[in-house]
């Protein structure tokens, strides 16, 4: 494992499209402090301006990178080697979770971390509410980067990598079903453990702006990622597991 | 004998396609194994099997004594090195780099790239990228990374595919060699047979998913040489016969015998009706490696 690790690491980080992938949220970051500092506002909200976008660049990351391995068919080596599928699998869930964890941990450096040195906050600034915000960001985010990590080490080709790209957008055009079904419970459900939904939750949690704790869970969202993550792994590595490599 | 690769009534399914149909081969240690098909005849994917890459249906395969359902299976693999179709190189790294990349992969110290870079002839490809390759360099760049383990057992899936002359030269001396100064067993899988022949000690013919024979150089020498088929019907005349003219010879049965030796025809006749043996048949047999595969698989075109 530590040795899939090593080769990961190399071929994921130190490479282009990683620079690309992260240098974009960290030009959007210092963008938002610019402009703070020109309008003599403050970065408050700033760790959750760009949270919509994040699981869109970390489908372009971790799923052109995993998509690499088969196109260039460099995944033969790892099982040649004699490296189990399992081991291969997580390494590139590691691999990706890091990465995901790397590039919003930059964004949030650059932000909230420049950001507050050169604008400051505001008076009524509520740091335990932003900082509970921020964990949950993490957490809807390693829910996309497991579903990315399963569609792209089950597709062979750079469909995973598309679908995952386009996972912010068509999880919330589900939404759709809400209209059609009338039934409480499933429509609380639905936008609970929705995590293109959570991903607002947890933006009007952490701003206060239309948050009511009458239908929405906040404490579901680390359940739910937990779990998701679970899930995706378990199925991802099931059928990796019986997969014919090209 | 000791095998070093086995499988037994091996099938691979895809879909409702039988790909593979209770193939069993028998890999002797030490040997060069050439495994001869049609394109699409199933050495891939056996190949692909083997190599871990594809779930058999049925069936099972051993490498070195152990069985693919074991939980060692994995550390077998690593005794193996494989070239599959074509090279599995990092485009983006230049020769060195890359077998950097996989030595990191297996956890093996950087020490033995230059010589194995010598070894295929890529110690001179400086900072050139793999994608900038020529099809030769890419195969021995491939070569070059199932070497870096020190493997008992190469596979490779059609290595002289695509090649020029003089990379066929290159690759069939590369083969020779870590076959011969090395001890690795090589199975080798083409349908240029020609070029197998200059190779192999060993054979499996494989068609439709059916391995339909495996047989040794020697035997396969024997099947295709040159010879005389004469039919008699006395035998032990015609041993007598054969002996006292010092002919290179091989009984059949108990009415035929294969005659190596090239001869005239007249004086054999004469001689073995002065021991009143008659003769009913003389046919010339000169069959080639090609033409036996071809009696083999019950004709039909090779790819």
């Amino acid at each position: 494992m530590l040795n899939l690790l090593s080769v990961n690491f190399r071929r994921a980080f130190l490479r282009k499209r990683f620079i690309i992938g992260g240098g974009f949220p960290c030009a959007i970051g210092l963008l938002i402090v610019y402009l703070a500092y020109r309008t003599d506002g403050n970065v408050d909200y700033a760790p959750f301006f760009m949270t919509g976008f994040l699981p869109m660049l970390i489908g372009i990351t971790a799923g052109l990178y995993i998509s690499q391995d088969y196109t260039t068919n460099t995944i033969r080596n790892k099982i040649i080697n004699g490296h189990s599928r399992t081991s291969i699998y997580l390494s590139n869930f590691i691999t990706s979770m890091v990465g995901t964890f790397i590039i919003y941990g930059v964004y949030l450096l650059l932000t909230f971390g420049l950001g507050s040195l050169v604008t400051g906050v505001s008076s009524d600034f509520d740091g335990e509410r932003t900082f509970k915000g921020i964990l949950l960001v993490f957490c809807i985010m390693f829910t996309f980067t497991s579903i990315t990590v399963m569609l792209c080490m089950i597709n062979s080709g750079v469909s995973g990598t598309v679908i995952s790209t386009l996972m912010y957008m068509i999880l919330g055009m589900s939404s759709l079903v809400i209209v059609f079904v009338d039934n409480d419970l499933f429509k609380e459900l639905f936008v609970n453990l929705n995590p293109t939904f959570q991903i607002d939750t947890v933006s009007e949690y952490a701003t206060g702006a239309e948050y009511s704790e009458e239908n929405i869970h906040i404490s579901w969202i680390p359940i739910s990622s937990i779990a998701y993550i679970i899930l995706t792994t378990v199925i991802g590595i099931s059928v990796f597991n019986k997969k014919d490599i090209k | 004998m000791e095998y070093i690769l086995q499988t037994k009534e091996l099938c691979k399914n895809y879909g409702r396609a039988k790909i593979l149909k209770q193939v069993s081969i028998n890999v002797p240690k030490g040997s060069i194994y050439g495994f001869v098909g049609r394109n699409g005849a199933g050495k891939t994917t056996l190949i692909r099997v083997l190599t871990g890459l594809h779930v058999p249906t049925s069936g099972s395969y051993s490498i070195n004594g152990i069985e693919n359902t074991s939980g060692d299976i994995n550390e077998a693999r690593k005794k193996i090195g494989a070239v599959v179709e074509t090279p599995s190189i990092y485009p983006d790294l230049d020769a060195r780099e890359n077998l950097r990349m996989v030595c990191r992969l297996i956890g093996r110290p950087f020490d033995k790239i230059e010589e194995i870079l010598k070894l295929v002839e890529l110690a001179n490809t400086g900072k050139k990228k793999a994608k900038d390759f020529s099809l030769g360099m890419r195969q021995r760049l491939g070569i070059a990374f199932s070497l870096i383990s020190d493997p008992e057992v190469l596979i490779l899936d059609e290595p002289i595919n695509g090649l020029d002359p003089q990379g066929i030269k290159e690759v069939r001396e590369l083969l020779t060699m870590l076959n011969q100064e090395k001890g690795i067993t090589i199975l080798i899988s083409s349908h240029i047979l020609d070029e197998l022949s200059k190779l192999a000690t060993h054979y499996g013919f494989i068609d439709r998913g059916v391995v339909l024979r495996e047989m040794s150089a020697e035997e396969l020498h024997h099947a295709c040489r040159k010879s005389t088929h004469v039919t008699v019907d006395n035998i032990s005349a015609l041993q007598e016969v054969l002996g006292s003219m010092n002919m290179d010879y091989r009984v059949v049965s108990d009415t035929e015998a294969d005659i190596f030796t090239d001869f005239y025809v007249t004086p054999l006749v004469t001689e073995l009706s002065k021991r009143n043996c008659t003769v009913f048949t003389i046919t010339q047999n000169d069959e080639s490696l090609e033409s036996f595969f071809i009696n083999l698989i019950g004709g039909g075109e090779i790819a």
